[in-house]
C-alpha cells in the first residue's frame, strides 16, 4: 500500500490511503475530539466536533470522515477549528438540560469532557428544548432524549453491529430522534438489552439503570465473560468491592445482556463464605486448614483403599485453563487416575469425535469474523441468538450487510428466523437422513470440489457409493423435508464460493450425535470449504471455557493437546516432566463416573463447578449415584444441589477473582484478570487445588498462575503461551485459528467418514409430544448464576414451557396455566407460554429454571461412540394442571 | 378502499403481499412498495410494517424510519379531501402564510391534521411548479391559482356540498 | 387540400390548473364534428414559456399562432374560423401585457424575441407523449452519430470542450465528471438524473421532463456510453405525476424503438432505464442522499468523498447529473462543442433557464444566454406588476441570495452571482418589490431549511432551529442587537461545519440579506416594527430571549 505524507500540526506524518486524519492523528499521539465515531462502524460524520482544518484549502473537514490525501497541511488546533468546534458544543449544550452535576454519566460523559476542554461554561444562545425521559420499564437501560445529541451511535450499533435493529430514526431535522419501531419503550421492540447502545452512548441519553446512583467507578478491568463460549472480552469497572459497570473491551465485539448485566451473581448473598464439612445432616462450616485436610485424608484414604480409579474429577468448562490443566495432573499426578471429564462432555464430545475421525482437527476450524466473506452459512440445531450471541451478530452481519445467504435447519424457528432464505425443519432426530441425502446431491450432480477432493482427502470413493442410496425422496420420508428442498440446500451449499455451517447441541446432543458431526465435515470436504476462509465448520456448543478445558486434557482419554493416553509415544512427554506414569486405559467420561458411582464403584468423587443433579438427566439417579459415593467433594461458588450432598464443600472464588486465560469457541486466548479479591472466605480453585495435593503430601510444582502457564507453554508448544498473541500467531504461521495449528490427529489429510444411519424412535403413545430443550437470553447452563443475578432474574425467574398454539388450542390452554409434563423418568410443572414459532406436537423448555430442571424428564441414555447422553429432546406427556395444585 | 376506516387487518395484508409480489426481484422496492401501500389504502398502517419488513428483510423500525423521513408518506389515514397549501417562494411572496392561515381557520386544524368528520386533511407542499398562478393551493389533484382568503372560503363551501 | 395543421394545447401544471383539459376537449368535439381530417391535435409541454398565468395557451403550426387565455367555447370559435376557413381570430391572440396589443404569432412575443432555446427547445413543439415527434426534430440523431462514429472518450471530450458545466446548482463540469467516472473501475456503472427539484419556486427541470422527456433519456444513454454503464435511475419528484408519467412513457417508448436495451442500435451497448420516485424531501436533491434515496432509505448524506463518481449507487462509479444537463448533451453533440461556447460566456457558457416568478408580470421560464444581466430578463417578463419598484431578486432558492436592485446589472453567471453571495441554484427567480422584507425573506427560507434539515449532522440540526428562533424573535421584534452577530456566528459554523450541501449552503439567504438590507433587521430590532409589514409573526413565550448572552 502507497504512503501518504501529510503535516499533521506542523509535524511530518505518514499514513497509508485508507486511513482518516483521525486514525493519524490517534497514531501520532493527538487528540482529537469526536462524539459520533466508532470504531466498529463506518465513518459517519454527524457530530462534526472532529472537524480540523486543511490549511492549503482552508476546509475544514470532519477528521473521521476524511481519509489522507498527498501533502496535506491539517491542522487540530487552529483558531478556525476551535471556534466552530466550540460553536458547534455550545448548540448542542442549548438543547441539552444544564443538570450535569445530578447526572449519572458524570465524568464518563462525552460531550461535557469535550466542553470542558473547549472552555465552555454556558451555551450563551437560546434554549431549544428536546423531548424528555422515555419512561422504559425493564430492569437495564434508561433512556433520556433530553440528553441526546443525535450521534446515532445507539442506531448503528443496534442496527450494524448486532443487528437487532431495535432502534432506528424517526422524523428529520430538529425532530430526528432515536426510537423503537413504535416510538414507544424498548420492552415492546426487538431489544434484547445487549446494552450495545448504552456502552457506545457519548452521554447521558442511554444509561443502565441503577437503583441508586453509583458515579464514577474507582477502576477498570479488562477480563473475560464467563458465561457461553464466545468469552467476549469484558472491561469491569468497580467501586469499592463491588461491579459497578459491565462494558465490552473491545466495541467490536459488543456483548450480550448475560455479559452486560448479568454478572451481579458475584455479588449474590448465596455466595458461600467459607468451607463446610458434613456432620450426619448437616453441613457446619469449618475453617480452610480443616476442610483441607480433611478432604486430603479422604481422598487418600479411597485410592489408598480402593485403588486410584476408584477416585474421579469432574471438571468445569468455567475454569480456566490452568485450572483445568492443574486439575487434570492432579487427576493423574496425585490421585493416579484417568477418571477425569469436564461438564463439556454433554455437549462438545461429539465434536471431537466426530471430526478427530475426519477432518482432525477438533474444534471449530475459524474465527468469527470470516464469516464476513461467506456466500451461504448454513445454521443446523443451533439457536445462536441464544446461546452464542456473538456469533448471532456476525451472522446477521454478514447476511444483513454483507451478500449471505442463511440457510436454517431446526424444526424450531430460532431468532434468525426473519432473515432465513431458507428455513427447513426436520423431524427431531433425523438430521442425519437429511445430511445423508444432501451429500447424495452434491455427489450425484457433482457438485463436488474435485480438485479439493483430490488433494487433500481420502475415502471420496466409498463415501459417495454409499451416497448413492440416500436419495432426497428417502430422506423426505425420513426427515419431512421436502424432497426439493433438499436438492436446493445442496445446489446452493455447493455452489457457493463460502459457505460455513454452524452447528449447535441440535446436532450433537441428538441421536448419533458423531455421526452428525461427521456428516458435516464430509459437506465441507465434498465441497472444498474447510478451510476457506467464509467457509469452515463453527461448532456452537460450548461455555465460555469448553475449548480450553478439553484442550488442556480435563478428558478421560486424552492428555492435554489432545494428546491420547493410550498412545504411548503421546504419553510420554506428560510422564517426564510430571515425573510419573500415566495409566494408558482411558478413564471414566463423566456420565460414566456417575453410572459407575451408582454401581458403589466412586469411592471418591471430586466435582469442580459441576452441577450433575440439576444438570445431567436422571436426577433421581444421579441422587442415588452421589449417594453411593463414599466420598463427594464439591467445590462452587454456592450452595448447589449437587454441594447440599458433599461431604466437605469448598467455596471457590468466581471468575472475576482470578487471573488466567480462556480458549473460546473460535481459538481465541482470552485473559482474565483479578477484577475483585476473592470473596469473603472463598479461594482460587487452582489454589484449592494446589491446597489438596499440598495435604496430600505430593505437592504440585506451581505457586502462581503464571507458573502452570509456563508448564503448559512448554509442552505446547503449539498452543504457545496461554496469552492473547495467539492469534496473531496463528496468522502469520499462515492461516487463522484451528486451521494453522499442528493436531495430533491430524495428517494434513482429510478422510471421509461413511456414517452411520440410526433414526430415532417414533413417540409412544403415551407420551405423544416432542420435548425440546432449549436456552434463553436470560439463563446460562442450569441457571447456577444466572438464577442469582438479581436483574436476569427478571425475566429468567417464572418456569415455563412453550406451546404452539394450536395445540394449545386442542388442550384449551391458555397463556399462563399450569401444566404437568410427565416423561417415563420423572415430571415437572411449569407455567404454558404460547407460540407460533413452534410445529404441532413440539413443546420447548428452556434448561435454565433451578425450579423445573429439563433434566427431570431425560433418562440416562448413553451413546456409544462419544459416550454422552441425548438430552436435546425427549417424549412427553402434558397435563393441565388447576390453578392452585403445584 | 382509500380512506375506509374498519378496513380490515387481513384485506390490508392481502393488498400488502400483492404488492409485495409485483415488485419481487427490483432493487431497492421498499419507498416503491411504500407509495403503493398508501395509493392503495390511502396510508401506510403500522401492521402492515412488520410484514413488509419480513419480506424484504429490513427492520420494522427502519421501514417506520423511512415513513416518517419522507413527506409524502403518512402512518396514518387522511381525510377524504386533501387540501395542501403550497409553501413555495413564490406563493410566500404573494401571500400564501394568509391563504394557509385562512384554510386554518376555515377548517379548524392545522397543518398535518384532519377534520373531525375525515372529510378534509390540510397539509402543505413545496412548490407545485405553478408560481405563476401564486398563491396555490393544490386539491387532491387539481391546482387552484391565485387565491385569496375569500376563494378559500367559496372553495371549502363548494367542495363540501353533495355533488 | 387543406394545408395539415397541427393544434398544440399546453398540458403543463399551470395550464391545466387553468382548465386547458377542457378547452382540449372542446376542440376535439369540434373537430371531430366538423371531420377536419387535415387537423391534428396534441398535447404539448409549456409554450407560455413566462406567460403560464395567462393560460390556456394553444399553439397553431405550421404558422405558429399564438392563443392564449382560452375558455372552451372559444375553441370552437378558432376550430370554425382558423382550421377550417383560414381565419386567424385575432381576438383571441395573446396579449402584450405592457402595450396591451394582440401578438399572433409566437416569435413576436416580445418575451421570446431575446431568448435562446436550447434546454428548452422542443417544448411547446411536439407532443411530448410522441416518440415521433422527437424523432421528427432530429431526436436520437445524437445517439446514433456517438454510438456509430464515436469512442466513449470522444464522447466525453466533446462534452468537456463545450464547456457545459451542471446545471443542478453547483455548475460542476459536467466532462470531467463523466472522465471521473469513466476512469473509476468498477464492474457496474451508473447514470442517475437528477430531477428531484426540491426547491421551491423552480420548476425548470418539471418543464424539460414534461415538454421534452425524450431529451433526457437521449441525454442519459449518450452518458451511459461515455461512461461504460449499463444502468440509469431517474430520481423524479412524487410531487410531478405529470412528469413521472411522461419519463416512464418515454423510457417505455424508447426501448421499444431499441434507443434502450441491449445491443442499442446494433452497438455493443447495453443501457437501460428505470424511475425511482421521491418522496418528498428536499434534501434527496443532494447526490449522497439521493443515492440513498434511490436505494430506498432514510435520504441521509453520507460524507464526500468518496464521491458517487467512485462510490455511488450501490457502491459502484455513479454519475449524477441535472436534468437540464442532461438535456444538453444531445444537442451539444449534434452542433458541436464550439456551437455551445458561442453562447453564454467564457467560463459560463451555454444557456441559463430560469423560473421567473414573484413580482413580475409574466412568470415563466426564460432562457437566455449566460451573462444576459438581471436587469434584462426582468425587462423580458414585462417588468414588475404595477407601479412598483424592484427591492431585490432572489436567486438560488433556499441556497441563494437577494440581489439588492442597485446591482441588477449583474450578469447571471455562477461566479458572478456567488461574488454577491448568491447562486445560479437550480433556476429559481424570484422577483421582490418594495413590499417584501428581507427579514420575512431570510425566516421563510430559513425555516424551509429547518423543515428539510434531514436531522443528521449537528450544525445543521441544531443551527437551522437556532436561527429560525432568532428570526422569528427578530420578526416579532424582540431581537436584540447582539443577534445579528450570533446569527453570523452560527452561519459560518454552518456554512463550514455541516455535513451536507443543505446546512453549508442554508444560511447564504440570512447572509445575503444580512450584508445588503441590514437596515430592514435593524428596524426591526431598534424601531419595533416590520418596515412593511411582511413579517406576521405571533410570538410566544419561547421566543423571548431566556437564555443571558
Ligand atoms: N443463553 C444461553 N446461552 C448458552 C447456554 C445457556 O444455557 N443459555 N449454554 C451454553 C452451552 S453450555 C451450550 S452447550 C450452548 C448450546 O447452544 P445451542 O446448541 O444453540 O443450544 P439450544 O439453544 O438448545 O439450541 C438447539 C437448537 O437445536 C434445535 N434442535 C433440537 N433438536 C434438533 C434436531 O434434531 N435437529 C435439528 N436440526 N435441530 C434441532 C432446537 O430447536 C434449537 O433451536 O449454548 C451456550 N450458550
Ligand atoms: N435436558 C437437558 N439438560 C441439559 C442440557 C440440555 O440441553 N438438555 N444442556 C446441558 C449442557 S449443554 C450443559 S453445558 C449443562 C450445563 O450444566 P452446568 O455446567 O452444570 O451448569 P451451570 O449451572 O451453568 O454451572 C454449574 C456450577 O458451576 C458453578 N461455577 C460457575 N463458575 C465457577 C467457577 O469458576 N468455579 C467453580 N468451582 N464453580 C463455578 C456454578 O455455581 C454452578 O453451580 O447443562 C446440561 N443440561
Ligand atoms: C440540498 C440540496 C438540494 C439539491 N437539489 C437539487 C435538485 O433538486 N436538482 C438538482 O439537479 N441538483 C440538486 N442539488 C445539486 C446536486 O447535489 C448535484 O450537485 C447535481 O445534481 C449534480 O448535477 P449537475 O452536475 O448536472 O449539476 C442539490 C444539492 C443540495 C445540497
Ligand atoms: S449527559 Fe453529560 S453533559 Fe449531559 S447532563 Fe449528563 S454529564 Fe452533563
Ligand atoms: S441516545 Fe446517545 S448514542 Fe443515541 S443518538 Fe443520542 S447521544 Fe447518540
Ligand atoms: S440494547 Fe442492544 S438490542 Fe437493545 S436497543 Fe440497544 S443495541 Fe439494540
Ligand atoms: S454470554 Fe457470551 S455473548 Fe454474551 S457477553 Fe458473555 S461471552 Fe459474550
Ligand atoms: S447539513 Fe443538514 S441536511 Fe445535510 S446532512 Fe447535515 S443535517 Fe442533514
Ligand atoms: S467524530 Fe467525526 S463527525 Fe463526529
Ligand atoms: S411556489 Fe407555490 S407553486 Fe411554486
Ligand atoms: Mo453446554
Amino acid at each position: 500500500m502507497s504512503r501518504v505524507r501529510v503535516m499533521l500540526d506542523g509535524r511530518e506524518s505518514e499514513g497509508s490511503p485508507d486511513m482518516t486524519i483521525l486514525e493519524l492523528a490517534r497514531r501520532e499521539g493527538v487528540e482529537i475530539p469526536t462524539l459520533c465515531e466508532h470504531r466498529a462502524l463506518s465513518p459517519y460524520g454527524s457530530c462534526r466536533v472532529c472537524l480540523v482544518e486543511e490549511e492549503k484549502s482552508g476546509a475544514l473537514v470532519a477528521s473521521c470522515a476524511t481519509a489522507v490525501a498527498p501533502d496535506m497541511v491539517i491542522s487540530t488546533q487552529s483558531d478556525r477549528v476551535r471556534k466552530h468546534r466550540e460553536m458547534i458544543v455550545r448548540m448542542m449544550l442549548a438543547s441539552h438540560p444544564s443538570s450535569c452535576p445530578v447526572c449519572d454519566k458524570g465524568n464518563r460523559c462525552e460531550l461535557r469532557r469535550v466542553a470542558a476542554d473547549l472552555g465552555i461554561a454556558a451555551p450563551r444562545m437560546d434554549r431549544v428544548a428536546q423531548p424528555t425521559q422515555v419512561l422504559d420499564l425493564n430492569p437495564f437501560i434508561e433512556r433520556d432524549m433530553s440528553k441526546c445529541i443525535l450521534c446515532g451511535q445507539c442506531i448503528r450499533v443496534c442496527q450494524e453491529l448486532v443487528v437487532e435493529g431495535a432502534l432506528s430514526y424517526r422524523e428529520r431535522g430538529f425532530d430526528a430522534h432515536a426510537a423503537t419501531f413504535s416510538d414507544g419503550i424498548l420492552g415492546d421492540s426487538e431489544c434484547t438489552y445487549c446494552g450495545a447502545c448504552v456502552s457506545a452512548c457519548p452521554t447521558g441519553a442511554m444509561m443502565e439503570k441503577k437503583r441508586v446512583y453509583s458515579g464514577s467507578g474507582d477502576r477498570t478491568v479488562e477480563t473475560v465473560c464467563p458465561y457461553c463460549g464466545c468469552a467476549c472480552p469484558i472491561q469491569v469497572t468497580v467501586k469499592g468491592d463491588r461491579i459497578v459497570r459491565v462494558e465490552p473491551a473491545d466495541p467490536e465485539q459488543p456483548l450480550c445482556v448475560r455479559g452486560s448485566y448479568g454478572l451481579d451473581f458475584v455479588h449474590s448473598p448465596d455466595r458461600l463464605r467459607t468451607p463446610h464439612i458434613r456432620c450426619g445432616d448437616e453441613l457446619v462450616p469449618v475453617d480452610w486448614d480443616e476442610a483441607l485436610a480433611y478432604a486430603g485424608e479422604n481422598l487418600t484414604r479411597i485410592i489408598e483403599s480402593r485403588g486410584p480409579d476408584a477416585a474421579a474429577v469432574l471438571g468445569s468448562s468455567k475454569g480456566t485453563n490452568e485450572e483445568n490443566y492443574l486439575l487434570q495432573r492432579f487427576a493423574r499426578g496425585v490421585l493416579g487416575t484417568n477418571n477425569v471429564d469436564n461438564g463439556g462432555r454433554l455437549y462438545n464430545a461429539a465434536v471431537r469425535v466426530g471430526l478427530n475421525e475426519t477432518i482432525g482437527v477438533p474444534e471449530t476450524t475459524d474465527r468469527i469474523g470470516a464469516l464476513a466473506d461467506a456466500e451461504v452459512i448454513v445454521v443446523v440445531g443451533a439457536d445462536l441468538v441464544n446461546s452464542a450471541p456473538q456469533l448471532a451478530y456476525a451472522v446477521r452481519r454478514a447476511v444483513k450487510l454483507g451478500d449471505a445467504q442463511l440457510i436454517l435447519i431446526d424444526p424450531g424457528r430460532t431468532r434468525l428466523g426473519w432473515m432465513a432464505d431458507m428455513w427447513l425443519q426436520p423431524r427431531f432426530g433425523t438430521d442425519g437422513a437429511f445430511l445423508a441425502a444432501v451429500t447424495h446431491v452434491i455427489c450425484e450432480e457433482n457438485l463436488v470440489d474435485q480438485e479439493f477432493v483430490a488433494r487433500k482427502t481420502e475415502g471420496y470413493q466409498a463415501l459417495c457409493d454409499a451416497a448413492a442410496e440416500w436419495s432426497p425422496e428417502w430422506a423426505e420420508e425420513l426427515s419431512g423435508i421436502p424432497a426439493r428442498h433438499i436438492r436446493q440446500v445442496a445446489r446452493r451449499y455447493a455452489g457457493a464460493s463460502q459457505a460455513a455451517i454452524i452447528y449447535g447441541t441440535g446436532v450433537t446432543q441428538q441421536n448419533r450425535p458423531g455421526e452428525g458431526v461427521k456428516q458435516l465435515a464430509n459437506l465441507t470436504m465434498l465441497t472444498g470449504n474447510l478451510w476457506r476462509t467464509g467457509g469452515g465448520l463453527y461448532a456452537v456448543q460450548k461455555e465460555s471455557n469448553g475449548r480450553g478445558a478439553c484442550e488442556m486434557g480435563a478428558l478421560p482419554d486424552f492428555l492435554p493437546g489432545y494428546h491420547r493416553v493410550d498412545h504411548r509415544g503421546m504419553r510420554r512427554g506428560y510422564e517426564e516432566t510430571w515425573g510419573i506414569e500415566v495409566s494408558d486405559a482411558p478413564g471414566l467420561s463423566a456420565l460414566e463416573m456417575m453410572l459407575a458411582a451408582e454401581r458403589g464403584e466412586i469411592g471418591a468423587l471430586y466435582v469442580v463447578g459441576e452441577n450433575p443433579l440439576q444438570n445431567y438427566p436422571n436426577p433421581g439417579k444421579m441422587r442415588r449415584a452421589l449417594e453411593e459415593v463414599d466420598f463427594l467433594l464439591v467445590q462452587d461458588l454456592f450452595l448447589s444441589e449437587t454441594a447440599e450432598m458433599a461431604d466437605v464443600v469448598l467455596p471457590a472464588a468466581s471468575f472475576c477473582e482470578k487471573d488466567g486465560t480462556f480458549i473460546n469457541f473460535e481459538g481465541q486466548i482470552r485473559t482474565l484478570n483479578r477484577v475483585l479479591d476473592p470473596s469473603e472466605g472463598s479461594l482460587t480453585d487452582w489454589e484449592i487445588v494446589l491446597g489438596l495435593s499440598e495435604v496430600m503430601g505430593s505437592s504440585l510444582p506451581f505457586s502462581s498462575v503464571g507458573d502452570i502457564q509456563a508448564e503448559v507453554s512448554d509442552l505446547l508448544p503449539e498452543i504457545g503461551p496461554l496469552d492473547t498473541g495467539r492469534h496473531a500467531r496463528d496468522m502469520e504461521n499462515g492461516g487463522p485459528g484451528a486451521a494453522a495449528r499442528r493436531w495430533p490427529a491430524s495428517r494434513g489429510i482429510a478422510r471421509f467418514s461413511v456414517p452411520e444411519l440410526t433414526l430415532p424412535e417414533p413417540p409412544p403413545e403415551e407420551y405423544p409430544f416432542t420435548l425440546v430443550v432449549s436456552n434463553t437470553l436470560w439463563g446460562q447452563g442450569g441457571g447456577g448464576r444466572t438464577g442469582r443475578s438479581k436483574r436476569l432474574l427478571e425475566f429468567a425467574g417464572d418456569s415455563f414451557v412453550e406451546v404452539c398454539t394450536e395445540d394449545a388450542g386442542r388442550l384449551g390452554l391458555e397463556q399462563g396455566n399450569r401444566v404437568r409434563l410427565v416423561s417415563p423418568v420423572g415430571d415437572i410443572t411449569v407455567r404454558a407460554a404460547l407460540t407460533d414459532a413452534l410445529p404441532q406436537g413440539v413443546l420447548a423448555l428452556p434448561a435454565h429454571f433451578r425450579d423445573a430442571p429439563a433434566t427431570a424428564l431425560f433418562d440416562v441414555t448413553l451413546d456409544r461412540d462419544t459416550r454422552t447422553p441425548m438430552m436435546k429432546s425427549c417424549h412427553v406427556r402434558m397435563e393441565r394442571r388447576g390453578s392452585d395444585e403445584g | 378502499m382509500k380512506g375506509e376506516t374498519g378496513t380490515s387487518t387481513e384485506v390490508f395484508r392481502t393488498v400488502v403481499q400483492d404488492i409485495l409480489d409485483d415488485h419481487a426481484g427490483e432493487s431497492w422496492p421498499l419507498i416503491a412498495v411504500l407509495q403503493e401501500i398508501q395509493h392503495r389504502i390511502g396510508y401506510i398502517p403500522p401492521e402492515v410494517v412488520p410484514l413488509v419488513a419480513d419480506r424484504l428483510g429490513i427492520f420494522p423500525g427502519e421501514i417506520q424510519g423511512v415513513i416518517t423521513f419522507y413527506s409524502q408518506l403518512r402512518d396514518r389515514p387522511q381525510g377524504r379531501t386533501v387540501i395542501r397549501a403550497c409553501r413555495g417562494t413564490a406563493c410566500h411572496v404573494s401571500g400564501g402564510t394568509t391563504v394557509l392561515k385562512a384554510l386554518q381557520g376555515e377548517l379548524g386544524i392545522s397543518e398535518g391534521e384532519s377534520t373531525a368528520d375525515r372529510q378534509y386533511s390540510l397539509e402543505t407542499v413545496a412548490c407545485v411548479g405553478a408560481c405563476g398562478l401564486a398563491p396555490n393551493v393544490i386539491v387532491d389533484d387539481d391546482v387552484f391559482g391565485t387565491m385569496t382568503p375569500a376563494k378559500v372560503r367559496k372553495l371549502i363551501e363548494k367542495d363540501g356540498e353533495p355533488s | 387540400m387543406k394545408t395539415p395543421h397541427r393544434v398544440f394545447v399546453c398540458h403543463e401544471t399551470p395550464c391545466v390548473s387553468l382548465g386547458a383539459e377542457s378547452v382540449y376537449s372542446a376542440f376535439r368535439e369540434e373537430i371531430d364534428r366538423l371531420g377536419l381530417d387535415h387537423v391534428s391535435l396534441e398535447i404539448s409541454g409549456c409554450h407560455g414559456h413566462g406567460l403560464c398565468s395567462g393560460g390556456p395557451s394553444v399553439v397553431v403550426e405550421p404558422s405558429r399562432f399564438f392563443y392564449n387565455g382560452l375558455r372552451p367555447e372559444d375553441a370552437s370559435v378558432i376550430v370554425r374560423e382558423h382550421l377550417n376557413h383560414g381565419r386567424p381570430v385575432q381576438h383571441l391572440f395573446h396579449r402584450d401585457a405592457q402595450t396591451g396589443k394582440s401578438v399572433a404569432r409566437y416569435v413576436d412575443v416580445d418575451f421570446y424575441q431575446s431568448q435562446e432555446r436550447v434546454a428548452l427547445r422542443n417544448c411547446g413543439r411536439i407532443n411530448p407523449e410522441s416518440i415521433e415527434h422527437y424523432i421528427d426534430r432530429a431526436g436520437y440523431g445524437a445517439l446514433q452519430l456517438v454510438l456509430s462514429t464515436m469512442t466513449p472518450d470522444q464522447t466525453i471530450d466533446i462534452i468537456e470542450e463545450s464547456g457545459l458545466r451542471g446545471r443542478g446548482g453547483a455548475g460542476f463540469p459536467t466532462g470531467r465528471k463523466w472522465r471521473f467516472c469513466r476512469q473509476s473501475p468498477g464492474d457496474q456503472k451508473y447514470v442517475v438524473c437528477n430531477a428531484d427539484e426540491g426547491n421551491p419556486g423552480a420548476f425548470t427541470d418539471r418543464s424539460v421532463l414534461e415538454g421534452d422527456p425524450h431529451a433526457v433519456v437521449e441525454g442519459m444513454i449518450i452518458a451511459g456510453y461515455a461512461m461504460g454503464a449499463s444502468k440509469g435511475y431517474v430520481y423524479v419528484r412524487a410531487e410531478y405525476p405529470l412528469a413521472v408519467r411522461r419519463i416512464r412513457k418515454a423510457i417505455k417508448d424508447a426501448r421499444r424503438r431499441g434507443f434502450l436495451g441491449r445491443e442499442i442500435l446494433g452497438a455493443d451497448f447495453d443501457f437501460d432505464l428505470r424511475v425511482k420516485e421521491g418522496a418528498g424531501a428536499f434534501v434527496c436533491g443532494e447526490e449522497t442522499a439521493l443515492l440513498q434515496s434511490i436505494e430506498s432509505e432514510r435520504g441521509m448524506p453520507r460524507p464526500r468523498p468518496p464521491f458517487p463518481t467512485d462510490s455511488g449507487l450501490n457502491g459502484k462509479p455513479t454519475v449524477i447529473n441535472n436534468v437540464k444537463t442532461l438535456s444538453y448533451v444531445p444537442v451539444i453533440v449534434d452542433r458541436g462543442a464550439e456551437w455551445f461556447r458561442s453562447l453564454g460566456t467564457e467560463e459560463s457558457p451555454g444557456t441559463a433557464v430560469f423560473a421567473l416568478a414573484g413580482d413580475i408580470r409574466y412568470s415563466g421560464l426564460v432562457e437566455v444566454p449566460m451573462g444576459t444581466s438581471l436587469s434584462r430578463i426582468i425587462e423580458l417578463g414585462g417588468g414588475i406588476a404595477g407601479d412598483r419598484k424592484v427591492k431585490a431578486v432572489h436567486t438560488g432558492g433556499p441556497a441563494g441570495g437577494s440581489v439588492p436592485a442597485h446591482r441588477l446589472d449583474t450578469p447571471v453567471d455562477y461566479e458572478s452571482l456567488q461574488e454577491l453571495g448568491s447562486t445560479m441554484g437550480s433556476g429559481g427567480m424570484m422577483v421582490l418589490n418594495e413590499d417584501a422584507c428581507m427579514v420575512d425573506i431570510a425566516r421563510f427560507f430559513m425555516d424551509f431549511a429547518r423543515s428539510e434539515s434531514c436531522g443528521k449532522c449537528a450544525p445543521c440540526r441544531l443551527g437551522t432551529k437556532q436561527m429560525v428562533t432568532i428570526l422569528t424573535r427578530i420578526a416579532g421584534c424582540q431581537g436584540v442587537e447582539r443577534d445579528l452577530e450570533l446569527m453570523r456566528d452560527i452561519a459560518e459554523t454552518m456554512r463550514v461545519g455541516s455535513l451536507c450541501g443543505l446546512g453549508q449552503t442554508c444560511t447564504n439567504p440570512v447572509m445575503a440579506t444580512l450584508e445588503h438590507f441590514e437596515e430592514d433587521y435593524r428596524a426591526h430590532i431598534h424601531e419595533g416594527v416590520c418596515p412593511t409589514g411582511a413579517c406576521d409573526v405571533e410570538l410566544d413565550g419561547s421566543h423571548v430571549r431566556a437564555a443571558p448572552y
